[in-house]
């Protein structure tokens, strides 16, 4: 079984399906994530008989919220540690590329902060350009060359919803697997920019 | 009769990202593995921790370091009775990582999980020592935690409750130390460093302010002494740090300063309560003036002094173990699944025990 957990947007999801057959989903479910990693928790804990069976686990790594795929990435590390389970990452806007492999010219975005946008430019499913980061003002050039965008979350200037899904990505990840099976992946969050060298002032 | 009680804990809370598996058996507590990844390397460039630098750091290490301590400790999961991580206080992007990584260990062995909280690590981490008296024989102990963060008096109990009864109002003593030693060009962080210097210095050559010292209760206060530092530096040596002996001057006058007010709140707090034992823990009891301040403190008066080993007094994940271990054992506490970091987590507060 593929386990796979899509937590890069405020919908969050997870999905136990066959890697041999990964539309033969065993168990799925979603829920608002609110900045919150104890649901996630929850969901492993009610799909704990299964476990043992998990041959693969996938992870949607963004771009998107830090803070969401972080607790998947941590939690994932967390039953590899103890079941052995080979972890991948898989970019959270293919999955909904996937959904949507009939635009002929698709733009993921999500919010990267600091007045910058993400974005993930796609043909007919396949990716173009990206993941990378466009300053917020150059969007209306941007949606020029394309003929749908699409954000998980409301972005001024993007009218579309499109939420990446953890059943998606247990597609993604059981094609991804069968083509290169038996590698080992660190998965982090797609990071496209460093870490902001704001020190604190005063230790936690 | 109930075997031993093991833990294995995780501790990523700030710049430490550690794990480790410590057995309590009989109230007394075994280490059989601890492991830190320190990260300070990382953050000096920058004179601070950077959270977000942080976060990156110990999602990177978390898998290496809980690897390690399993083998180091020669334990399998099913020798595991309890995991734990910190849930608070701390950074909480760092918290969050180690916490959801060790509750999906939990999930995944088969084990129960209990949030710890990062100061009742300290508050029991001198009883680590395979050479200090197990905590049930003690009973009641005064603790002295002394960190960048934290500077309280606190009473800990072998079952596993505690009170705080006395907390800095404004800076912590090892944030005085720090920001101390950043004024004097001695880096970040640089409490050591300061420490170092003022091994040569005259330690009354200085009159520095002793925050608090008269005021007749357990509260701190070292925001002043890091202001009369500045005014100091700007009167007598143009705004600039002196070298030589001068430097070592200031420094050996500054840690005074700092370790009169902590030994003279933790004497004042033993006669109040009564305790007949006092803990010292956190970064800042390293510090070989404070202890040694301390030791004839408690010498004059008979109290027995634990201080906890220097590997004990930083962030470890042995002391978080420890917490957790000794609550489970005491009264079989568990947290539920969804339980959220708290980054200001604190200790019960005075006359509310936990």
């Amino acid at each position: 079984m593929i386990l796979a957990i899509e937590t890069s947007s405020p919908h969050h999801s997870i999905c136990l399906a066959r890697v041999s057959a990964p539309d033969d989903v065993i168990a799925a479910s979603s829920w608002e994530g609110l900045g919150r990693s104890g649901r996630l928790l929850l969901e492993l804990d009610a799909l704990r008989p299964h476990l043992p069976g998990v041959r693969l686990i996938a992870i949607g790594t963004g771009p998107g919220s830090f803070s969401g795929i972080r607790a998947a990435i941590s939690a994932a590390k967390g039953l590899r540690a103890v079941l052995g389970t080979p972890l991948i990452g898989i970019c959270s806007a293919d999955a909904v590329a996937a959904d949507l492999a009939r635009v002929s010219r698709l733009g993921v975005f999500a919010d990267a902060k600091r007045k910058e946008l993400y974005v993930t430019e796609y043909a007919l499913g396949q990716r173009l350009r990206g993941p990378t980061t466009i300053p917020s003002e150059g969007l209306e050039d941007y949606l020029a060359r394309l003929t749908f965008a699409v954000s998980a979350e409301p972005i001024p200037g993007i009218p579309n919803r499109a939420t990446p899904s953890a059943t998606r990505l247990a597609q993604l990840a059981a094609a991804s697997w069968r083509a290169h099976p038996g590698r080992h992946e660190d998965p982090e969050p797609i990071y496209l920019r460093g870490p902001t060298p704001t020190p604190l002032t005063r230790n936690p | 009769m109930p075997g031993p009680t093991i833990c294995f804990g995780v501790e990523t809370s700030c710049d430490e990202t550690a794990a480790a598996v410590v057995a309590l058996d009989g109230g007394r507590p075994r280490i059989l593995a601890s492991v830190v990844a320190s990260q300070a390397g990382r953050h000096a460039a920058y004179g601070g921790v950077v959270p977000e630098l942080a976060t990156r750091e110990h999602l990177r290490a978390l898998d290496w370091v809980t690897d390690e301590a399993m083998r180091s400790g020669g334990v399998a999961w099913r020798d595991i009775t309890v995991v734990t991580a910190t849930r608070g206080p701390g950074l909480a992007s760092a918290l969050m990582t180690g916490h959801s990584f060790a509750r999906a260990v939990a999930i995944a062995a088969g084990k129960p999980f209990l949030g710890s909280n990062h100061l009742e690590g300290h508050l029991v981490s001198a009883f680590l020592d395979p050479g200090a008296p197990p905590m049930p024989d003690v009973g009641e102990w005064l603790a002295l935690v002394v960190s960048g963060g934290h500077t309280l008096l606190a009473i800990g109990r072998s079952d596993g409750t505690h009170e705080v009864i006395g907390s800095t109002l404004d800076d912590a003593a090892g944030e005085a130390f720090d920001k101390g030693a950043k004024m004097l060009g001695l880096g970040y962080p640089g409490g050591s460093a300061l420490e170092a210097a003022a091994r040569h210095g005259d330690p009354s050559a200085y009159d520095f302010p002793r925050g608090m010292l008269r005021s007749g209760d357990l509260s701190f206060s070292f925001s002043g002494l890091k202001t009369a530092l500045r005014i100091l530096l700007g009167k007598r040596f143009g705004g600039t740090a002196p070298a030589g002996k001068a430097l070592a001057d200031l420094c050996a006058s500054y840690q005074r300063a700092i370790v009169d007010v902590l030994a003279a709140k933790a004497t004042m707090a033993l006669r109040q309560t009564g305790l007949r034992t006092l803990v010292l823990a956190g970064g800042v009891a390293c510090n070989a003036a404070l202890r040694a301040a301390l030791a004839e403190a408690c010498g004059r008066d008979g109290i027995r002094l634990l201080a906890a080993r220097p590997e004990h007094c930083t962030d470890n994940a042995a002391m978080i173990a420890l917490a957790a271990a000794w609550r489970h054992a005491a009264s079989g506490a568990v947290s539920p699944w969804d339980e959220d970091v708290d980054p200001n987590l604190g200790l019960a507060p005075a006359g509310q025990k936990v």
